[in-house]
């Protein structure tokens, strides 16, 4: 062999140049394909780190926790449960509604466990309105800072047993915010001088006995028993952290509202734009009686 | 220069070489285009080099000795031992009528073990010197003369400079 017939020999398979730059175009596309997919799939798994890492700071709605400000937004009472003898505070004449001041984060357990150190009762049982009310501040207006109720079939959790019978004030729709006069102040705004009341009156409480200054004692702090769960919102500032909940809402979220003396008078929840929260009474029950 | 500018001015040489390394023009269009995916994502620092042409060159042998590498794996016949037996054949002939033939030409060159080719190639279709082959093989310069002398050996080659020999 010589040196022309090997040039020969290997000049005899020349690829065509278009058909190579087909190729060229369709392999590149082709891993351009590949990276995208990569880099989809790279953001899924991204995605689904994030929402691992995320959703048990996220509270949809529910309490779960304290700390992050994503839950504070969704939690019934962040920033805004009373101290347990807040509700006897009215006698100062601004009663305890209005300011979220008023309302410290404390969740349920803890503000049972401050309560009966108190010498405050945890009680369930059934409150009927009487139709009497504790005059208001003149200052305010002389819309009623107190509704009576009369305490039935009580069980108490928790404290000084508290009698069947006996009389105790549901904070009402506070003068707090109606400097003009208005009467009924009550706002969805600041729905923290309220109480919800359940259809037949079934309810969870702290009664605090003799609320310094108050008008009338004792003095309820409750929250409505409905189809065996307590219904904890921003009224009567409850915090549920770190107690079995779900969101509650529904028909039934119309049929109580802030207490007082007519029930007709009672506002549909629908118009309160407060978030709800359904816990177990036997779950409570069991938070009260570990006091 | 952009690549489609390169590839435009180099094509033609490019798809010689590509050719003369496999032996198969459909064999070439593929380790061609492969070599030229590879380029195409480097193309910003090899467009830098001194001579991109000799680097896309050695892309290219690389891709081929893969290729080549995953080919021997899956065949079941070494063929360095069929080159020995031709050869060993082949002594007993007349060395000039054989390579008469092309097509026993063609067979010579598909003998060679994919090194052996590419220094060839280089070396008598690229003009290139030892050195530069050795850079594109990843190998020494002793190597390439070996590669070359082993391959001349089986070809029965007589080069025009001298440097032939015969089986």
């Amino acid at each position: 062999m010589n040196l022309d017939q090997l040039l020969d020999s290997l000049a005899e398979h020349d690829p065509n140049p278009y058909h190579v730059m087909t190729k060229v175009e369709r392999k590149r596309r082709a891993a351009r394909n590949r990276l995208y997919v990569a880099s989809g799939g790279l953001a899924v798994v991204a995605a689904a780190i994030a929402a691992i890492v995320l959703l048990p700071s996220i509270n949809f709605g529910g309490p779960t926790t304290s700390s992050s400000s994503a839950a504070g937004a969704a939690e019934p009472n962040s920033g805004r449960v009373a101290a347990p003898g807040a509700v006897s505070e009215p006698a100062s004449g601004t009663g305890s509604s209005g300011s979220a001041a008023s309302c410290a984060a404390v969740p349920l357990r803890q503000a049972i466990t401050a309560a009966v150190q108190a010498g405050d009762s945890v009680i369930v049982g059934y409150g009927t309105q009487t139709g009497a009310s504790a005059p208001g501040n003149p200052a305010q207006g002389g819309a009623p800072l107190y509704y009576a109720v009369t305490l039935g079939s009580v069980r108490t959790l928790a404290g000084p047993a508290v009698a069947s019978g006996s009389t105790a004030w549901v904070p009402g729709a506070a003068s707090a915010a109606a400097p003009s006069g208005t009467g009924s102040a009550g706002t969805a705004s600041t729905p923290e001088g309220e109480a919800l009341w359940a259809p037949d009156g079934e309810l969870f409480a702290i009664v605090s006995p003799a609320g310094a200054g108050a008008p009338r004692s004792p003095v309820l702090r409750s929250a409505p028993v409905i189809n065996g769960n307590v219904i904890f919102s921003s009224y009567g500032c409850w915090d549920v952290t770190g107690l079995p909940f779900t969101p509650y809402g529904g028909s039934s979220a119309r049929v109580f509202g802030p207490a007082h003396p007519n029930g007709s008078q009672n506002r549909p929840l629908a118009t309160l734009g407060e978030p709800l929260y359904a816990v177990p009474l036997a779950a409570v029950e069991a938070v009260a009686s570990g006091h | 220069m952009t690549f489609d500018e390169f590839v435009r001015a180099e094509m033609s040489t490019l798809a010689r070489f590509s050719g003369a390394l496999t032996g198969d023009r459909y064999l070439a269009e593929d380790v061609l285009s492969d070599a030229l995916v590879k380029v195409a994502r480097r193309w910003r620092r090899i467009s830098a080099l001194d001579d991109p042409a000799a680097y896309v060159r050695r892309v290219l042998v690389t891709t081929y000795l893969d290729d080549r590498r995953k080919a021997q794996r899956r065949r079941t016949a070494p063929t360095d031992e069929i080159a020995i037996l031709e050869r060993s054949a082949d002594a007993v002939r007349d060395t000039a009528d054989v390579v008469a033939d092309r097509a026993e030409v063609a067979r010579l060159l598909a003998a060679l073990p994919p090194q052996q080719k590419a220094a060839v190639v280089l070396r008598y279709l690229m003009d290139e010197s030892d050195e530069q082959i050795a850079d594109a093989l990843g190998c020494s310069a002793g190597t390439v003369r070996s590669h070359l002398s082993r391959a001349r050996a089986t070809l029965r080659l007589v080069a025009a400079d001298g440097e032939g020999v015969t089986a």
